[in-house]
């Protein structure tokens, strides 16, 4: 599994998607997406009322939740016709995961936070993917590597957890409200963090927010309502 | 894959439960471990104590209490046998040595065994470790156990006495009768190492009976011209197998009785095993008991855990690496637990056996055996087989349910 520079960002075309759950009359249409197209390297948000859907789009899109019909193509996989094992397996390979409650093992240190995804295929690490760890953490601006995840602030776990989102050099980079549990001045770092991440590296970025500081700062808005998102296409 | 460096980060968040689980695991198997141990430690030690005893000749009664009092000098009122039984085994082919025993006479708490040279010597096969064996009506040898140096005079009771020596009421010492240690046999690990060894003569005459020679003959040791006391015991030790079934079926009804104490302890052996069978079931049920309720435990935590999972999985974790970090995370502990409770039971049959080689008077050594590896590797693997249960479990789970949950 290569951990230097990935190749270039697929670009993601959307068919006829809907997600519904329950059946019959019970059913419930949680996401219904006519068309979406966003090309290599866009960064964009995903943004709209509590519950309209953002996160199921995001989960979607990054092929944690399989769509009751319709074609996600990231290049030229389709994620609607994988099986979880390949879906996780694409995700592993394509995308950087960052939350709003960071979810790093707090009795790990930051250091062996970011290097967990590279325990999934890698017995022993080497000195590389070691360096390659701690370059991350000094770019995310952490100054103690080997201090418990647990004991760490807030606005820290975030950058542990973008660090972590970026060690196996994601295409793909998707934040779930990244900014919603920090405080102001943590808020515009995580944001720069994130923006500047993704445009050196030249992968996608999609952000679930509603935070507008960090909405004004990416390209294009998926406007998103009861689940129904209105054609976008964004451009890089 | 490497889970391991996560298996550890949730062992230590969760010491407190994870340190009970692996106490009453290892404390389950401790138990089960001992009770086998311990019943394997006292068949073997009671079993070595009567290795010297061929076959025990006695006045008809209890074959039990012949064996408990002649190997294991347990106290008793044997019931006693004439000189002519001494008299018609001397004339009998088959024997390699044969010696009687007279039991009653105590000091400090000790008993006192009149007998033969050939009996302290085995027949020859053993000496003193100090000193010489007696040669005289007034000298003793003593056993590895009894405090008394060469050349400490005894003064025995009859009957049982007083750590302190002094007689208690209603008992007899045997004034004028002070015998000197001249020797100390070696350890043997049989109750014999707590006894004191005198020519059977010198308990004879201080009882009162007759020492089977004229007063004037100070010689000792059979064979004896005159009538002699009676005795409650005569060991023999055969030349062979087929000798030994011959004797025993010569001395077998009417005037006295012939037993293989090995036959005894056989029969013993048979209640101690029903003993055994019960404390084994009742160790097993109870490691049934806590392995079901380390389950219970593990899949409570596993369910707190549901979004930690979906987090894993969610960041691209492999359900394998999910599945090995529960499995394997509960496989650490069960196999723990195992050698702690092999090192625990080992401890436990160590402290009972020194306990109990005090109570009997033979030797418990204590040893884990083939058996308890056995057992404990079941409980390990069994551990390892419930503990698929939970993994599979989290192998299973929705990640989008866990991320939302939780």
């Amino acid at each position: 599994m290569p951990i230097s520079a990935s190749s270039e960002a697929p670009p993601l075309t959307v068919h006829d998607l809907r997600l519904v759950y329950g059946r019959g009359r019970d059913a419930t249409t949680v996401l219904d997406v006519p068309a979406l197209s966003i090309a290599a390297g866009a960064q964009l948000s995903v943004s709209g009322p509590s519950g309209s859907g953002k996160t199921s789009l995001l989960h979607v899109l990054t092929g944690i939740e399989r769509p009751t019909t319709g074609l996600i193509c990231w290049g030229s996989v389709d994620l609607a016709t994988l099986g979880e094992g390949a879906r996780d397996a694409w995700r592993r390979r394509n995308v950087g995961l960052v939350f709003q409650d960071f979810h790093l093992a707090p009795q790990l240190s930051a250091l062996e936070n970011v290097l967990l995804p590279l325990r999934f295929d890698h017995w022993r690490l080497g000195a590389a993917q070691r360096d390659r760890a701690q370059d991350l953490l000094d770019a995310v601006g952490l100054a103690e590597p080997k201090r418990r995840a647990g004991v760490l602030s807030r606005g820290e776990q975030q950058r542990v957890a973008i660090a972590r989102a970026l060690i196996r050099d994601p295409r793909i980079l998707a934040a779930d409200e990244p900014t919603a549990s920090l405080d102001a001045e943590n808020r515009a770092v995580v944001a720069d963090l994130l923006l500047a991440a993704a445009r050196r590296s030249g992968a996608t970025l999609l952000v679930v927010t509603h935070d507008a500081a960090l909405l004004g700062r990416l390209g294009s808005v998926i406007r998103i309502a009861n689940g129904s998102v209105a054609p976008v296409e964004a451009a890089a | 894959m490497n889970p391991f460096p996560l298996i550890g980060a949730e062992l230590r968040r969760s010491w407190p439960g994870a340190l009970a689980l692996f106490a009453v695991m290892a404390f389950a198997i401790a138990m089960g471990v001992t009770v086998i141990a311990q019943e394997r430690a006292l068949r073997q030690g009671s079993a070595r104590a009567a290795d010297d005893f061929d076959l025990l000749i006695g006045a008809p009664g209890s074959e039990t209490q012949l064996v408990l009092t002649g190997v294991y000098l347990q106290e008793s009122a044997l019931p006693l046998m004439p000189d002519t039984v001494w008299s018609e085994l001397a004339r009998r082919n088959g024997v390699t040595w044969a010696a009687p025993l007279v039991f009653g006479d105590t000091w400090r708490g000790r008993p006192v065994i009149g007998t033969t040279a050939d009996f302290v010597t085995r027949g020859g096969k053993r000496t003193p470790e100090a000193g010489r064996l007696f040669q005289a009506d007034h000298e003793a040898v003593v056993g590895s156990d009894v405090p008394l140096a060469i050349g400490a005079g005894v003064v025995t009771s009859h009957g049982h006495s007083r750590d302190d020596g002094r007689a208690l009421p209603g008992e007899a010492r045997h004034e004028g009768h002070e015998l000197i240690v001249v020797g100390r046999m070696p350890r043997t690990g049989t109750p014999y190492d707590r006894a004191i060894l005198a020519p059977i003569e010198a308990v004879w005459e201080a009882h009162g009976l007759a020492r089977g020679r004229p007063d004037r003959d100070a010689r000792i040791g059979p064979p004896w011209p005159e009538a002699t006391g009676d005795a409650p015991v005569i060991v023999v030790k055969a030349a062979s197998v087929a000798d030994a079934y011959r004797l025993r079926a010569a001395f077998r009804g009417g005037r006295t009785m012939a037993v293989f104490p090995a036959e005894v302890l056989v029969q013993l052996y048979g209640a101690l095993a029903d003993v055994k069978a019960v404390m084994a079931a009742m160790a097993l049920a109870t490691q049934a008991l806590v392995f079901v309720s380390v389950l219970v435990c593990v899949f409570a935590l596993a369910s707190a855990r549901r979004r930690d999972i979906a987090v894993l999985r969610a960041i691209g974790a492999p359900r394998a690496f999910v599945f090995a970090v529960v499995w394997l995370g509960v496989c650490l502990l069960v196999c723990a637990a195992a050698l702690a409770g092999i090192a625990m039971g080992y401890v436990a049959t160590a402290g009972a056996s020194a306990l109990l080689s005090e109570r009997f008077g033979f030797m418990l050594n204590a040893r884990i055996g083939p058996d308890e590896w056995a057992m404990t590797a079941l409980a390990a693997v069994l551990g390892a087989l419930l503990a698929l249960v939970p993994a599979a479990a989290a192998y299973r789970g929705s990640v989008v349910t866990g991320l939302r949950g939780g």
